[in-house]
Parts: C-alpha cells; structure tokens; sequence
C-alpha cells in the first residue's frame, strides 16, 4: 500500500507526527484499531471525539429535525457521518446536509449544503480550526450551536487567510439568541428559530 | 458540572502491539518512526554530522564498557506499551546473540546526538527516559559543543533530578563504566 507524502524535510528538522493518509485511516478503520473509540482524521492526525453528552445528543437530534422540515425529503441530513474534505481530513461532523438521495451518494460526500458542529467543550476548535477546515472545503453555510450559551454563531463566505490553519476563513460570523430565526443559504424559504434547536 | 472538559479533541492513541503490527506491514518503509506516549512521531533524515557524531559516540562508548556490553546504534528500546524509542544509542549488558527476539527494555546508559530534535529529546523523549528509570541519560549538542547529563530519574514525576552540562574539554564517567574517562571532545564531529 502506497502512501502519497510531501516530500521528507532536509535533516536538522524537528520531529513530526507521522500523518496519515485517507487511505490508511480507512484501513485501520476497518481492521478494527478504533472500534472502541470515535474518531476523525484531521490534516492526517487521528483524534478522538469524546463520547457525547446527553444535551449533545437531545441537540443533534433536535437540529435534524427542524433540518428535514426546512430542506424537505429530497436532502439527506448525515449525522456523525464522515465528509471528505481531502488534504487529507475526514471529520464527521454532528449534522451535514447533502442534497439528493441517499442512493445517488455512493462514497463519502466532498461537500454539503450545510454543516452543523454542536459544541460544549470543544468549542474553540470549532470555531477555530473546524470552521478553517470547513472553509477550505468549500462549506458555504457552517453552524456552531453553543449549548452553554445557548445561541448559533453562523460562519459563511469562505475567504483565502494565510494564518488559518487551513488557509481559509469564513468573512462573516453572525450569532443568534434563543428567539432568532435563521435561514439556511440553501433553503432560503425556511426559517428557523434557535430555540427549536436548543434542548 | 464542576469537571473542568477537555477543550480539544486528543489524538488517538497508538500501543506498542499496533505500531509493530504496523511495521511488519511496510507502514514505515523508508522513514523512521518512534512511538513517543502513544504518539507516532517521524524523526528526519540525519545530517553528517549527525552521523559523524553517533559514531564518535559509538567508538567512545566501546573503549569505555569494554568487553561483555552491546552498544546498540539506533536501535529500539521498549519502554511501556505506550513507548517505544530508538535512541541514537544505547548500552545495554550482554551480547547480541545472548539478547533474544525482544528488544531490551532498559538500558545502563542512553545517549542522543541533539541537532535539530534537541526541544524533542530534552522534553519529551528525557521524560520517557526518566520514567522508565534510565539512570544515565546523555544529549551531545552540536550546536553548542556540549554534553548534557542527567541523572537521578524520578519515575513517577517523569523528570531527572539532576542535569548537568560539559564543555568538549571536560571529562565524564559514564554510572555503568565508573573507572572510564570520556573526553567531551571525542563524541564531537
């Protein structure tokens, strides 16, 4: 099995990380190296998401379906499902959605309508390297649902940033309170109140 | 909840059994790897001087342990079922034939020839040392044309009680091979 790698430093570098390719996180994947762990492949680093909590889960729950009413049945609202954002990165965020069916979509989808990160902890990765990583990827309309904070930061308009840690950032970051509604890019029409999201 | 939350993912860790399983199935091929904490670190290409200076060492170590010792170049030490690490070199007790299929999992004395993985070797790797109880731990410094020594491990605290520095005109005496001199000097490119 070939590894697709940049080419090694010149001596005198510090140590790295070894990265892993897409293909090898597949494969350990599937040999069973994390079945008792839920992980994602970041910038070829594989992380751990940490078990979630029961707010976490009332959330995500809740957000699918005030998603399947706004996008309607010809969408598939994924959760946990893997995105295939290359470089190469594979998160599984809590809510993405992917327009079409679900048989028309035969590998992991590259990109998808909306994107929904629920956070409590993790917070400013979401905010931060997350939301660079879903900029990069083309992620027009990015949500994270602050639970302690109750409120929906929307980040959209991916922009070049050469500090980001992706290389891009989202221009605009708009947030919204219990009682605001929001609309996602690709339903215009919908309109949906943060509460309804909110456990 | 009082329980302050990990506030980024960790990353996963990798086990002993898994990286050999790894490498027996080419992961590694043309790179070197250790596992540092469950972590898989890639260690570069070495310089010449790098090099140079293993076999300085090398040479040194040999005239001062004499017969009955292996100087392994290089070579694993496994250190936990978190850790395995290859330092530059290591003197264990015994001959190669009479060490068996395992790798040893302490040493009299390890050295590392510091350049670019010196932050690497000082923090982390001196950390592992100290907790697997390594009595004698040396860095040479290119750069700076010294010798670091530590001492004294505290295993539970992952830390060396004491670490003192050479100049290339000084003198050490390796814990194991008390009766030997080595002159800083002579691991030095």
């Amino acid at each position: 099995m070939t590894l697709t790698l940049t080419p090694p430093p010149a001596g005198n570098d510090a140590p790295t990380l070894r990265p892993f390719s897409t293909a090898e996180y597949h494969q350990m994947s599937e040999s069973g190296w994390f079945d008792d762990q839920r992980v994602e492949l970041i910038a070829g680093e594989v992380l751990v998401m940490p078990v979630p909590s029961g707010p976490h889960c009332s959330c995500v729950e809740l957000t699918a379906v005030a998603l399947r009413a706004a996008f309607g049945p010809a969408s598939w609202v994924r959760m946990q499902m893997a995105l295939d954002c290359q470089q190469p990165s594979e998160p599984q965020p809590d809510l993405a959605i992917v327009l079409g069916n679900p048989r028309s979509v035969t590998s992991h989808p590259t990109t998808a309508a909306l994107v929904v990160e629920v956070s409590e902890a993790s917070l400013e990765f979401d905010r931060g390297r997350k939301a660079s990583l879903y900029a990069a990827a083309g992620i027009a309309d990015y949500w994270v649902i602050d639970l302690d904070g109750h409120r929906v930061e929307v980040y959209r308009r991916p922009v070049p940033n050469a500090n980001a840690d992706f290389g891009f950032s989202y221009a605009d970051r708009t947030t919204f309170d219990s009682a605001d509604s929001i609309s996602p890019l690709a339903a215009p029409t919908a309109s949906i109140v943060v509460a309804e999201l909110l456990p | 909840m009082s329980v302050p939350l990990r506030t980024s993912p960790r990353r996963v860790r990798f086990r002993r059994a898994d990286v050999y399983r790894l490498a027996e199935q080419g992961w590694f091929r043309g790179r070197r790897v250790e596992l540092c904490a469950g972590h898989l670190v890639e260690i570069p290409p070495q310089s010449n001087h790098h090099a140079a200076s293993v076999q300085l060492t090398c040479d040194a170590l040999r005239r001062a342990f004499g017969d009955g010792f292996w100087v392994r170049q290089r070579s694993s030490l496994d250190l936990g079922p978190y850790s395995v690490l290859d330092p530059d070199l290591a003197v264990v007790p015994g001959t190669p034939r009479d060490s068996g299929p395992h790798h040893p999992t302490t040493a009299l004395l390890v050295v590392e020839v510091g350049d670019g993985a010196l932050r690497y070797q000082q923090g982390r790797k001196a950390a592992i040392y100290a907790a697997a109880g390594i009595a004698d731990y040396w860095i040479v410094i290119l750069a700076a044309r010294t010798l670091e020594v530590r001492r004294r491990p505290v295993p539970n605290e992952r830390r060396y009680a004491e670490c003192s520095r050479f100049a290339p005109a000084d003198t050490v005496s390796p814990l194991a091979a008390p009766h030997a001199t080595i002159t800083v000097a002579d691991l030095l490119p």
